[in-house]
């Protein structure tokens, strides 16, 4: 069962890292966070108004997508266009998936001590989706540069984890 | 095989090869329109480019959530799709510079009529004076 309120998730991983503490052997890599189910957070309004337009995000320009079970908003800006989502498959599903040849980079990381991903998917490696542990779901945030004749440099990666360790602390 | 990406890419190479020589007749001064008419022809291809922003987006999810079978068949369905859905995001991607070059291509031409007209208001000024 996986806990849907926030003060039980708190309990289970209080627990969970009590257990882990007890009869384990200490490891040089932290186990990433249990966290609780993400998959009643709206992704269309996690961000607010004034916080899509210091990112450079044009908030008009909000549009809803469902698309193969990824649900949320896209949105474009300057210098990047913006889409946050949350995915039915897990970020375990994805690690399980690390090779197959859709990704044109894959790496594991963590945001603000969940377990994540981040991906690519275009020929150029432009585009950046960060992925983050939702529990029964993955939380997604992709950024890819705006186009323009005359594009500027830009770390999407960067970018996609910084508005992810924005966004991570309003997730249950 | 080449794949039906591979035939729009060479479709929008002749495109590009298209405007390029417009182009060229525009920075000449062999071509011109209107600015009105130029600038509304431009703002339809600058909201083309944005259009096909929507469709990248939701090209990458697509690309990014197809999943086949661990056998040899899936895998090599894995490969397939996987190179078409990079093809066909460098397609729409060509596509958006196309049509952004040929949004500077009709305000190159409108900007060319303008100062035509603004050449021609001068010499009859002169005369007149």
């Amino acid at each position: 069962m996986t806990p849907s309120h926030p003060a039980l998730a708190s309990v289970v991983v209080t627990a969970g890292l009590l257990l882990s503490g007890c009869g384990s052997a200490a490891s040089d890599t932290p186990d990433p966070l249990r966290v609780a189910d993400a998959s009643g957070v709206d992704m269309c309004t996690i961000l607010t108004e004034a916080e899509l337009s210091a990112l450079g995000i044009e908030p008009d320009t909000r549009k809803p997508m469902n698309l193969l079970d990824v649900i949320g908003c896209r949105w474009r800006g300057d210098p990047f266009r913006l889409r946050l989502g949350r995915d039915g498959a897990t970020v375990a599903e994805y690690i399980a998936r690390r090779e197959d040849p859709a990704f044109t980079s894959f790496r594991e990381n963590t945001v603000n001590g969940r377990s994540g991903v981040q991906l690519s998917v275009q020929s150029d490696r432009t585009d950046c989706t960060q992925l983050i542990d939702g529990g029964s779901v993955s939380v997604e945030v992709s950024v890819a540069p705006a186009f323009s004749l005359e594009p500027r440099p830009l770390d999407s990666c960067a970018e996609a984890l910084r508005i992810a360790e924005m966004i991570e602390p309003r997730l249950p | 095989m080449s794949s039906s990406f591979a035939q729009s890419q060479a479709q929008l190479a002749g495109i590009a090869q298209q405007h390029a020589e417009l182009r060229a007749a525009v920075d000449a001064g062999e071509l011109w329109m209107d600015a009105d008419v130029a600038e509304r022809a431009a703002t339809r291809c600058d909201q083309a480019v944005k259009e096909l922003d929507d469709w990248l987006a939701g090209a990458e999810v697509l690309t990014r959530k197809r999943k086949f079978g661990t056998n040899e068949d899936g895998e090599a369905a894995a490969e397939a799709f996987a190179q078409a859905g990079r093809e066909y995001l460098d397609t729409l991607k060509n596509a958006q510079r196309v049509i952004a070059n040929m949004a500077e291509t009709f305000r190159a031409a409108g900007r060319t009529a303008a100062q035509a007209d603004e050449a021609g208001q001068q010499m009859i000024r002169g005369t007149g004076e």
